[in-house]
């Protein structure tokens, strides 16, 4: 990951995009720096497999390595039957002949008999995306447009890719490569000094290309239990527009999110949370910070208010629990935004949620119709205080929805006068 | 040599209008609005509005809600006092008016009269709007004309004036000509009950009686419709005590108005006094029958009027001329919007409703308020005192058509004043049997001269009650006819002047 500079507006978008995202999450604004490694593989093609081979090949294995007579000791099939079958195993390269007339199994073959599925390998040449860094495997989606080439100069310093990452990635089970995106079907890594060298395959046709690519990204990490669970990176334009729905990566489960992006477990101290808090509270035209304490966790920053008289306080959590305020603090080379949880006891912050819960549920209900069933609502449905509502009014009022603050006087104010 | 010679200006004409007094009070009478124990007498008469100051002093110590109803409302002031309110109140301003421009044009009557009054559709919305975005909540019923205003449950205001300059102050023209402020009157009332009875029925409109609505937002300027339908205001009051001061209305089925204004001439024993901007539909009504019974009984009425020029509103009064006699005095002057009654100097009303059987008496969302209060009574009979002062026209039925021409008001110079000649040249058909017609209506009808208009002010046309004679000047003593063309709108057009006795050659060739 690399610096990152991004508008409050572009921040505002992407937190509005992603802010409704159920349970516990970050978003985090970074560059990201790709090997495209370009190599030769062997892709397996699968088919069904004939059961006398199958009988064949498992034999092979009982057996280690053996002959025809062997073989036909074991199965009793007839030693002709056994010899053409074993010829076709041969050129299906699930058997090799060691030396005269002795057979053993190939790994192809082993995998053959695990999965009773024919496999047959092609050899072709594929494109693998690796973050910088931390060398992990990441399925680009869709397409690569949004990915930018780099030239050699304009690569970070420390631009090293290990083979390694992408032979572990081939030899890894099956679940994991569903789980990660990995294509299934590579089978193995073609290279011009591997153990799996083709005799017939040039030099040339092996060579490994490590392309340079670049992305901004706003990557969206959900959170299980305080633990990360998932990972979505989004595509950024350079001035910090999403672009597009669809996601250009994800990871699933903790390991492999962590391995890949070890910094997302930073979490800022008290006093820079403090600091950046006041930049974003300022945008909110909250002063005087003096009676607040800030706290970051992993998927939220808890900002304590002790005195909170001035009316912008009550914009300030209306917006915040109509989840459009974030935190945002540089981490390093990230920005990390995230939900602010407002920790106190005062009577605004009360009635604000009070607001809030009613607002939330008129869209669907009736409950502001008159008095009596606001009043029925508010202790058999939710067991809310019944708050004053000439100061709900008001508050509703000061938070600029006017629409709830006649919702709420109309139920006073539009009430018959008693004769 | 021409075809026909006609004498104009000595036939008397079919109907009435409104022409100049001969002797007229000064209009420049003293007045102060007068006020009792619980009430005070509301005005505007050119240079000052008692109306005004009280609706905007009333919004100013509102501490609760206020409930503020207006037909149009284009005035600055008010405007602004409305947005300081709901900021200081932090809402509970409730504005119920016109949303809808076919509304507007239903109950405006007239576009000619409306221009006239600077009532404008397109302005009004843009205070709507203005209000809306500052947060007021807004409504509108279809047919609601009344204007009212009532605040905190303790008291009200009932008024004639519509929320605009012309009902509150004298407007300077761009031509230098000042027009004058609409006469206009309305109480401030602080009786309990009474401020609860309208207050109620504003809140029955409110909640479900309305058919559209702007909830206020500062982004969102839609209208919304809340119900097609005209719906019944059915509202909690308290019980009616009869010979009290009283909140009375026009809604559907509920013609309140209307009963009290026939309860107070059947009991009339001297005088009836009547303001109103219009009148009209009046032949047939149960208003007209009691008047004409309080004539039998030797009542003297008097109707106070805004002297227009207008089809409806003269055919009404010269039905009443007709029906009452001598016993029937109709004045009028140029703005009058003024709506009260008052009896034998012994019961009063005033309202929001014209003499209008269309809209105001029989059907339409009106307020008024009734009372026997002595010191009321006495308030109002002032206002129409000053009122009648400022009356330099008086209604005259079947004048010579010389004699309306010389004592119509106007400010103008006439176009044609000599002998002349109207050439009709052009063939069209049924040119003759329109000229024919023509001939016929200058022996019993009013020719009017509209103002020169086109290139040179070449162009200009004579009106008929039912034809208009579309002509263009030859040289000072002749006209071209281009066309001539039958409607009865053109009873209602705007003009210059009334031709004066002239002789009318007439060629058709």
């Amino acid at each position: 990951m690399a610096p990152f500079k991004i508008s409050i507006e572009a921040k505002k978008q992407i937190w509005d995009t992603h802010s409704q995202a159920e349970g516990d999450f970050a978003i985090f604004l970074s560059k990201c720096y790709f090997h495209a490694i370009e190599a030769c593989v062997s892709v397996s093609k699968c088919e069904n497999m004939d059961e006398f081979e199958h009988f064949v090949l498992k034999a092979v294995v009982l057996l280690d390595v053996a002959g025809i007579e062997e073989i036909n000791s074991l199965l009793h099939i007839g030693r002709q039957v056994i010899k053409r079958i074993v010829v076709k195993l041969v050129a299906d390269e699930l058997l090799v002949e060691v030396d005269d007339g002795v057979i053993e199994i190939t790994k192809l073959g082993r995998k053959v008999v695990e999965t009773k599925v024919m496999m047959k390998l092609e050899k072709k040449r594929h494109i693998f995306h690796f973050l910088d860094g931390s060398n992990a495997f990441l399925q680009i989606n869709n397409n690569h447009r949004f990915l930018i080439d780099l030239q050699a100069n304009e690569t970070p310093v420390e631009w090293r890719f290990d083979v390694d990452s992408l032979r572990r990635c081939i030899n890894q089970t099956d679940g994991w490569k569903k789980q990660q995106q990995f294509p299934t079907e590579i089978f193995d890594l073609i290279t011009s000094h591997g153990q799996d060298l083709m005799t017939d395959i040039d030099v040339e046709s092996t060579l490994i290309v490590d392309k340079a690519q670049v992305a901004n990204c706003a990557i969206l990490v959900k959170y299980t239990e305080s633990k990360p669970s998932g990972l979505f990176a989004y595509p950024i334009s350079l001035n910090g527009r999403l672009l597009g729905a669809d996601w250009l990566f994800s990871l699933k489960g903790e390991d492999e999110i962590l391995s890949a992006f070890p910094c997302i477990t930073n979490v800022p101290d008290s006093e820079e949370s403090k600091v950046a808090f006041m930049l974003s509270g300022r945008r909110y035209f909250l002063k005087d910070f003096d009676d607040i304490s800030v706290e970051s966790q992993k998927t939220c920053t808890a900002i304590k208010v002790r005195n909170d008289s001035d009316v912008n306080w009550a914009k300030f959590y209306w917006q915040n629990f109509q989840g459009n305020v974030f935190f945002d603090i540089e981490l390093g080379k990230t920005i990390k935004m995230n939900k602010l949880m407002i920790i106190g006891k005062s009577d605004k912050l009360r009635m604000v949620k009070h607001l809030y819960t009613l607002n939330k549920s008129c869209v669907a209900d009736d409950h502001l119709k008159d008095l009596a069933t606001y009043r029925s609502w508010l202790s058999e449905q939710v067991h809310l205080a019944d708050e004053p509502i000439r100061d709900l009014t008001s508050l509703a009022w000061d938070i600029d929805n006017y629409r709830l603050a006649y919702d709420l006087a109309e139920l006073e104010d539009i009430e018959d006068a008693k004769i | 040599m021409p075809k026909y010679n006609i004498n104009y200006g000595d036939a008397q004409i079919d109907g009435g209008l409104f022409l100049k007094r001969k002797s007229v009070v000064s209009s420049s009478l003293e007045y102060k609005d007068g006020e009792g124990d619980q009430f005070k007498h509301l005005s505007t008469f050119s240079g000052r509005s008692t109306i005004k100051e009280s609706i905007i002093a009333a919004l100013k110590n509102a501490k609760r809600y206020v409930f503020f109803t207006s037909f149009l409302i284009q005035d600055e002031q008010i405007i602004e006092s409305l947005i300081d309110c709901v900021k200081r109140l932090k809402g509970h301003v409730y504005v119920l008016t016109t949303l809808k421009d076919r509304d507007f044009d239903e109950l405006a009557v007239m576009k000619g009269e409306g221009d006239f009054d600077q009532w404008n559709f397109k302005e009004h919305m843009e205070g709507i709007k203005e209000l809306v975005r500052n947060g007021i909540s807004v409504k509108a019923r279809k047919d609601c004309h009344a204007k009212f205003v009532v605040i905190d449950d303790k008291y009200a205001i009932i008024t004639s004036a519509n929320s605009v300059p012309t009902c509150f102050a004298d407007i300077p023209q761009k031509n230098g000509f000042v027009r004058e402020a609409n006469p206009e009157n309305g109480v401030l009332i602080e009786m309990h009950l009474e401020v609860l009875r309208l207050s109620n029925f504003f809140r029955y409109i409110w909640r479900s009686a309305y058919n559209y609505y702007m909830s206020p937002d500062s982004q969102v300027l839609d209208i919304c419709e809340f119900s097609k339908n005209i719906i019944p205001i059915a509202c909690r009051e308290p019980a009616i005590v009869p010979g009290k001061d009283q909140v009375i209305w026009t809604a559907p089925n509920d013609y309140r108005i209307l009963e009290s204004l026939v309860k107070m001439i059947d009991m009339a024993e001297h005088s009836v006094c009547i303001s109103s901007w219009v009148i009209k539909g009046i032949k047939g009504h149960l208003l007209a029958q009691k008047l004409v019974q309080a004539t039998e009984r030797g009542v003297e009425i008097e109707i106070l009027l805004r002297g227009m020029y207008r089809s409806d509103h003269l055919e009404s009064c010269y039905f009443l001329k007709q029906s009452l006699g001598k016993q029937i005095k109709i004045l009028g002057d140029f703005c009058n919007h003024s709506k009260a009654a008052l009896v034998d100097n012994k019961q009063a009303m005033l309202m929001s409703a014209n003499i209008d059987s269309q809209h105001g008496l029989n059907s339409s969302v009106e307020v008024g308020f009734l009372s026997t209060n002595p010191d009321f009574v006495e308030s109002v009979s002032n206002y129409l005192n000053r009122l009648r002062a400022g009356c330099v026209l008086e209604f005259i039925a079947n004048p010579t058509q010389n004699h309306a021409a010389q004592n119509h008001a106007t400010l103008y110079k006439p176009v044609i004043k000599d002998d002349f000649m109207l050439n009709v040249e052009q063939k069209w058909k049924g040119r003759d049997q329109k000229v024919n017609k023509l001939l016929t209506e200058m022996k019993s009808q009013l020719i009017r001269v509209s103002s020169p208009r086109g290139k040179n002010g070449q162009e200009m046309s004579l009106y008929t009650n039912n034809m208009i004679i579309d002509c263009v000047r030859q040289d000072a003593k002749s006209l071209n006819v281009l066309r001539i063309n039958e409607t009865p709108r053109a009873a209602s057009l705007h003009f210059r002047h009334i031709l004066s006795k002239v002789k009318i050659k007439i060629n058709v060739s």
